[in-house]
């Protein structure tokens, strides 16, 4: 081939591809900023059906687009409940059983009308063994729930909810739960249209199918750029006032500074905490405490963290305090288990900061020698914070006990996947945020029945104590089991390493109006304005 | 024969004695190569001590270059990363020159089908994108523990990684020169008086193809190096705490906003050692043969 006709089919190729990377941009996110709020996730959401979903990332997809039977008042710093899908609520039996009325009249995406037995239909999957959904222990206060959970009973009428024949919810649980309703805010209690997920399958959430009847519907979901929310007319309380919410998807937490200081993006939070010094001058930045402990969990099966002397000995040799002022966002250093701000919250519990102690332990546990101490394995998602902290453990470890540390990080979805297999590290960074304010929700987490216990730790006695203190209405009594819950966890059995107290630090332009934040991290689109 | 080939590299020492750029850059090296062994000793502070009351500071006099976000001495982990980073450069090209020198010699020697075969399975080699053959490489023995020392354990897959991909050009390049000297008349004459083929190529054939394969390996080192750099900078290189000059780039990039002395600091030296390598290199190849002078 000559050279000049190379030449111009080479210009006539780049220019090609050049443009057609250009149009397809724009025809994506380029919205009216007047009408659209831009947001960050810092990772693809794992998955937006809500019934297998576990994370905080998804949740702040799934809450905007559905809607609960109740859901937060967020300008309440209590966190108190109002009316969404049911219009009231009462208990009858000392809270063993709940009556909720139903809103009338609101419509699915496709018009379809909401009915009280969409909601028995997502309690039915969210219980069913076949979804193996984390958040089924959600619902095990509901009469005879654990049951068909575990495959006891087959027949799903069994279990503790119907719909009578005014049209109401009723729901019969196993022994009265005064904190019942909290529950039903949460995105695992959400209705579902069993239709929609029967004739899609997996794909049920692609945003050509899904069927939701929140605030805002999916409208685009390009997997690790972005997820397009537009208003829906049709939404029961009204269209919100921001018709578009786009929400980058963004893992790098310097790049997303960088998109708020070009105002590509209007809401952004978990800064990085290297930069908090200088971003703590600026009129755009809050912080809040949440209800949220950052955690280590350690793999109770393998050796050399299967030995609860070891287990002992890696908690009291790790100096919290060293960690919440190296971050310095306030957070709160912390060795027992419920997060700051919430019943329960027991700072005198947990192993404190002891180097002496902690040799002892280890030798005690036979590794007086230290260079027979296997080299542990951290494992943690791919994050500079955690990576921080990470690295700032190993140096303690090394430095208070004189073990190696090997660290490893994987990717949010990867991370997961790998905690849920049978090759869990010895050493795992976890956090979590609630889902519901009582320490229920926390210390459920390590029951051998949760899901989210990565640490193959169980414990009898830790199980019978969370089960009564959540039937338990007299405030003193629940706060003693809760007492000697967070003991068995943190002090005796040690299949856990809390951390600190979560503390969150956004950034929010001031052409958004209307976000309260608040301890439980929730943002919701449909009560912000923009100026 | 042994007098005609001291005189060779006496001359080609002479001729890159004129070279001032190779000189500077061989005094270079050589300060690097003593940084590197003496890291330990030289360091102000061990690298991986972490001053929790000193989180990104600028330089100072109580360290020199600053610290880093977890309070680690900058200027000692630059030391560190001279360690590291010489190391991967160097123990790569050292494997990779086995390697491929075994490959091509057998290659060239024997010529013709055994030829044609194993130059096809180096296209097969080749085709494949170099990244992806690293980072598979690497993930695949990222398993693999052959040390007890830690950071020989930090290294292993990298090296691996490094190594399995570098050997490719080497062996081209002996096979090659071994076709060319396998031709001419003292090899001819070696095989007439009844030398072995393992000796003749070991006495014959490989002191005359040294030339072109020091002045590969003098490229080589530094491609390494920032091959190392690169991975460790996307996050598949050494894992913390150890440091080499990509991993110290890689967290500077994360601070860069606010605190660039993080960054600058290991730039500069991969930027130093770049160089360095590079001219002498290229003084190399000038000195050890003087036809090629000019061309790359």
């Amino acid at each position: 081939m000559p050279l000049n006709s190379r030449f111009w089919a080479i210009i006539f190729l780049s220019a090609a591809f050049f443009f057609s990377g250009c149009t397809k941009k724009k025809k994506s996110y380029d919205f009216d900023p007047k009408n659209t709020l831009f947001s960050r996730l810092g990772a693809e959401p794992p998955s937006l059906d809500w019934h297998k979903s576990s994370d905080t990332t998804s949740a702040e997809v799934i809450m905007n687009m559905m809607e609960g039977l109740v859901e937060y008042n967020l300008s309440d710093p209590e966190l108190s409940l109002k009316p969404a899908l049911a219009v009231k609520w009462r208990a009858e039996n000392k809270a063993q059983r709940w009556i909720f009325t139903l809103r009338e009249g609101v419509k699915w995406t496709d018009g379809k009308s909401f009915t009280a037995q969409q909601v028995v239909d997502g309690w039915e999957r969210l219980l069913n063994p076949a979804t193996a959904s984390e958040y089924a222990y959600f619902l095990f206060g509901v009469k005879n729930a654990k049951a068909y959970n575990s495959g006891k009973i087959k027949d799903f009428s069994q279990v503790g909810v119907h719909v009578n024949s005014q049209g109401e919810l009723v729901v019969d649980l196993e022994a009265p739960q005064s904190y019942f309703p909290y529950l039903l805010a949460h995105h695992s209690t959400y209705p579902i249209r069993k239709d929609v997920v029967k004739k899609f399958g997996d794909q049920w959430t692609n945003p050509r199918n899904i069927q939701t009847l929140g605030a805002y519907r999916l409208v685009k979901w390009d997997h690790d750029k972005a997820i397009v929310l537009k208003a829906n007319k049709d939404f029961y309380g009204g269209e919100p006032p921001i018709k578009n919410v786009v929400l980058h998807i963004v893992k790098d937490a310097q790049a997303a500074l960088n998109l708020f200081d070009t105002h590509k993006i209007d809401i952004l939070d978990s800064l990085p905490s290297v930069e908090l010094k200088h971003l703590r001058k600026r009129p755009e930045y809050r912080t809040v405490p949440l209800l949220g402990i950052y955690y280590f969990g350690l793999n109770v099966k393998k050796k050399p963290t299967d030995n609860v002397l070891v287990r002992k000995a890696l908690s009291m040799a790790i100096d919290r305090k060293e960690i919440t002022d190296m971050l310095g966002g306030g957070q709160v250093p912390m060795t027992s288990w419920v997060p700051k701000g919430m019943f329960g919250y027991m700072p005198d519990k947990g192993l404190k900061f002891n180097v002496k102690k902690a040799r002892e332990l280890l030798d005690k546990a036979g590794y007086k020698d230290r260079s027979r101490f296997p080299t542990l394995k951290l494992l943690f998602n791919t994050n500079e914070d955690h990576q921080r902290v990470a690295e700032n453990i190993q140096a303690q470890l090394k430095r208070n006990l004189g073990i190696n540390v090997e660290l490893g990080n994987a990717e949010w979805k990867v991370y997961l996947s790998a905690l849920k297999s049978n090759n869990t590290p010895h050493i795992f960074r976890m956090g979590w945020i609630a889902d519901f304010p009582d320490p229920d929700n926390f210390l459920n987490l390590m029951t051998s029945y949760s899901a989210n216990n990565h640490t193959n730790w169980s414990n009898k006695e830790f199980d019978r104590l969370i089960l009564k203190a959540a039937t338990v209405t007299d405030k003193k009594e629940r706060l003693r089991l809760y007492g000697k819950a967070q003991e068995i966890l943190v002090e005796k059995e040690v299949p856990v390493i809390p951390i600190y107290s979560y503390v969150s630090t956004q950034l929010v332009s001031k052409r958004v109006l209307g976000y309260a934040s608040n301890a439980m991290g929730i943002k919701k689109y449909k009560e912000m304005r923009l100026q | 024969m042994r007098s005609s080939s001291k005189s060779l590299w006496i001359d080609a020492f002479n001729r890159l004695k004129k070279n001032k750029a190779s000189m500077v850059s061989l005094g270079i090296i050589i300060v690097l190569c003593f940084i590197a062994l003496f890291a330990r000793q030289i360091s102000p502070y061990p690298f991986d001590e972490q001053h929790m009351d000193a989180i990104l500071q600028p330089p100072s006099a109580r360290f020199w270059l600053g610290t880093d976000s977890l309070g680690r001495d900058l200027l000692s982990r630059v030391i560190y990363g001279a360690r590291m980073s010489m190391a991967v450069g160097i123990l790569t090209a050292f494997i990779s020159l086995i390697l491929g020198t075994i490959y091509g010699v057998i290659s060239g020697w024997f010529g013709g089908r055994v030829d044609a075969l194993l130059m096809r399975a180096l296209d097969i080699i080749t085709s494949i994108p170099t990244l992806v053959l690293m980072i598979l490489v690497k993930v695949i023995f990222d398993s693999v523990q052959l040390f007890e020392n830690p950071e020989l354990r930090a290294l292993t897959s990298i090296l691996l990684a490094l190594s399995l991909v570098g050997w490719v050009s080497l062996a081209r390049v002996v096979r090659g020169q071994v076709l060319q000297v396998k031709e001419m008349t003292f090899v001819e004459a070696a095989r007439a008086l009844g030398a072995s083929q393992f000796w003749t190529v070991i006495k014959h054939v490989l002191p005359n193809i040294l030339g072109p394969i020091i002045v590969l390996l003098s490229f080589q080192i530094p491609s390494n190096i920032l091959f190392e750099s690169f991975l460790s900078f996307i996050g598949l290189g050494l894992q913390p705490p150890f440091s080499s000059w990509g991993v110290l780039a890689s967290e500077g990039a994360k601070s860069i906003r606010s605190y660039p002395h993080v960054i600058i600091s290991p730039g500069v030296a991969l930027f130093i050692a770049m160089l360095a390598f590079q001219f002498l290199g290229d003084g190399l190849r000038d000195a050890l043969d003087p036809k090629m002078k000019g061309s790359v």
